[in-house]
């Protein structure tokens, strides 16, 4: 099989450092002392003299949930610096004179940050599988979580590898992934509830209450671009059996279509694949050096500065 | 090997490359020289596919470069100017993932690699870690990267720049070596001793145009025509004077004593002809020399006068 030379590489360099080790260790370390903490707390510490096993469920969530935020977190981390490091430590245009193609070079990049980040989520499963010994949590529930976390690195990856690929720094662009991740994790949320409320103003200023609530679920259709909504509602799902979607629609004064309400997670993830898809696309195409729309200021900014500097671009 | 017609780069208001044409012959080795801010760099990207060119044409071994740059690329090796190198990847390691982008995998890529460091001087170097490399020896390994995937065009941007003497000796020896293997190579630099030295054909450029190309000896031999012809008679100066004035080629003249400068603007022939004017009107003339300009006035004199080379 050919692998990616990027990605070959990129690995190479990665797992080569004892950091790498020292970090596996270090967080399931504190995984295993989040677990045994949470087990401690609901079956040794008998408050009212009875144990309470959906206690190691709770425990099973919080877990997860602290992978997902760590994924999140993290990913643009290694992704937002990946090109945009190539390109400070000016390494990048020998590879953009290669025959590999900015979409191999993006794909590289992503898999192999995503791929340390996996690594760590995998080697953290024996940890979160200790829930098994309890019961409440079944082997579909932990794959879901699995695809949902490989999903959520793609995701978010390719937003940090689209900021990447756009900025010249790695900094700046860490700093616009996370601004990108904010908005489709928060201001979606702040969305629903602007738009539901100013719907609810509506009704009860200029309609006096006599008319109908106005129907505002096509907000909702933006949570499905936000991955925490995602792992909230499969967490929810999986923890209550409850439809949060249908709640959702009808807070908003209307009803979804059914594949919406009843396959959310599918649809989600699908929505979240497909704009990856087009964030890869877009960073390919940042990276095209023949495709790339030179800024007039940008490049003039540069000639001043080379020229300050005694090295003017030839 | 290199065809360039009418090629124009302009980066807002600032004009890069003004309808530049070139034309390199393979088995070349070319310097491209012209002073900072002249156009070399932003040539050589765009010939290597780094940079969109705004109008014009581009062949590099019968394909369009502006148009294919993925068969482009298999035809050409570039090395930039300033480049980085990545930390923590050994000299072996560095050469066989760029094997790697090119298919070339294993043993195969193995010895390959060590065969092109054999060849920059650099196989006793394979496992030390490229970052405790020196700047000399980063830019021959650079340049052995370059030559992976056998590149019929080697487009090397300022290769010595930054280098001491005894590290631009071994780059220049190792240049003169791919040049003998039958590799085209273009080089760029704006020092014209540097390229004069190891180069079959110079180019000299300036504010984008293409001043003047050919060898080290013919350039020289055109632009001494601008020099003054430097006279010294032993008698009847002013029968010298008044000859020389009746020739059409002199635009003006000086004495001093006997010395007699002479703006020439003719050939070599018609030197000879004066000359010949002068030995048979029983002038006894004793020094008759046309003023010769090191390489580096050369330099100067056509980046400032355009016009000695129309």
């Amino acid at each position: 099989m050919k692998i990616n030379p990027v990605y070959g590489k990129e690995i190479k360099l990665r797992v080569r450092s004892v950091r790498f080790a020292v970090t596996i260790l270090l967080f399931n370390l504190a995984l295993i002392a989040i677990a045994l903490f949470g087990f401690e707390i609901f079956f040794n510490v008998n408050i009212n003299s009875r144990i309470d096993y959906s206690g190691a469920v709770v425990v099973y969530f919080i877990l997860i949930s602290l992978e997902a935020a760590m994924v999140a977190l993290l990913v643009p981390v290694f992704t937002a610096g990946s090109i945009a490091g190539e390109r400070e430590k000016q390494t990048l245009e020998i590879l953009l004179t290669t025959v590999l193609k900015p979409m191999q070079i993006v794909i590289g990049k992503l898999m192999s940050s995503i791929s340390m980040i996996l690594l760590l989520v995998f080697s953290s499963l024996p940890v979160i599988s200790i829930v098994f010994t309890i019961g409440g949590v079944n082997m579909t529930n932990l794959l879901q979580f699995v695809l949902v976390i490989i999903v959520i690195s793609l995701y978010v990856g390719s937003i940090g590898m689209c900021a990447s690929a756009l900025l010249k720094k790695a900094v700046p662009a860490t700093v616009l992934s996370f601004g990108m991740l904010i908005i489709i994790c928060v201001v979606t949320v702040i969305a629903v509830f602007v738009v539901n409320t100013s719907a609810n103003m509506y009704y009860y200023n200029t309609q006096n209450t006599s008319g109908v609530y106005p129907d505002v679920t096509w907000v909702g259709y933006f949570l499905l671009l936000n991955p925490a909504f995602t792992v909230l509602e499969m967490i929810i799902s999986q923890y209550t059996s409850q439809n949060i979607i249908s709640e959702l629609a009808s807070g908003l004064n209307g009803t979804m279509p059914s594949i919406f309400m009843d396959y959310w997670f599918e649809c989600s993830i699908v929505v979240q694949l497909v704009l990856t898809f087009i964030f890869l696309m877009l960073a390919a195409r940042f990276l095209d050096p023949l495709r790339r729309k030179e800024k007039e200021k940008s490049s003039k900014k540069r000639k001043k500065k080379k020229k300050k500097s005694g090295d003017v671009d030839d | 090997m290199v065809e360039i017609e009418n090629l124009y780069k302009h980066y807002g208001k600032f004009v890069a490359l003004d309808h530049l044409d070139l034309s390199i012959e393979k088995g070349e080795l070319f310097g491209f020289v012209g002073p900072n801010g002249a156009g070399k760099t932003t040539t050589m990207r765009i010939i290597s596919g780094l940079l969109k060119a705004d109008g014009g044409q581009v062949q590099i071994a019968g394909v369009d470069a502006l148009k294919d740059s993925q068969s482009l690329k298999r035809k050409i090796g570039y090395m930039p100017d300033f480049f980085g190198v990545y930390d923590n990847l050994k000299a072996i390691e560095y050469m066989e993932f760029y094997a790697s982008i090119y298919g070339i995998v294993g043993k195969k890529a193995k010895d390959m690699c060590m065969e092109l460091m054999d060849l920059v001087n650099l196989s006793d170097k394979a496992e030390f870690y490229v970052d405790s490399l020196s700047r000399g020896m980063k830019q021959r390994l650079c340049l052995a990267r370059s030559l992976v995937h056998n590149p019929e065009l080697l487009i090397l941007d300022e290769p010595a720049s930054g280098l001491d003497p005894r590290a631009r000796f071994e780059m220049k020896g190792i240049l003169r070596n791919l040049h003998d293997m039958g590799k085209t190579i273009v080089i760029s630099s704006h020092i014209l001793s540097e390229l004069a030295e190891m180069c079959t054909t110079i180019g000299i450029i300036d504010k984008g145009n293409m001043l003047t190309k050919g060898s080290v000896e013919d350039i020289m031999r055109r632009l001494n025509t601008s020099n003054p012809l430097k006279i010294h008679v032993i008698e009847n100066i002013e029968s010298a004077v008044r000859i020389i004035k009746e020739n059409p080629k002199v635009e003006n003249l000086s004495i001093d004593g006997m010395d007699i400068t002479v703006s020439f603007n003719g050939s070599e022939e018609d030197e000879a002809e004066l000359l010949g004017n002068l030995v048979n009107n029983g002038i006894k003339v004793v020094s008759y020399v046309r003023e010769t300009g090191n390489l580096e006035e050369v330099f100067m004199m056509v980046t400032a006068k355009k016009e000695v080379l129309s």
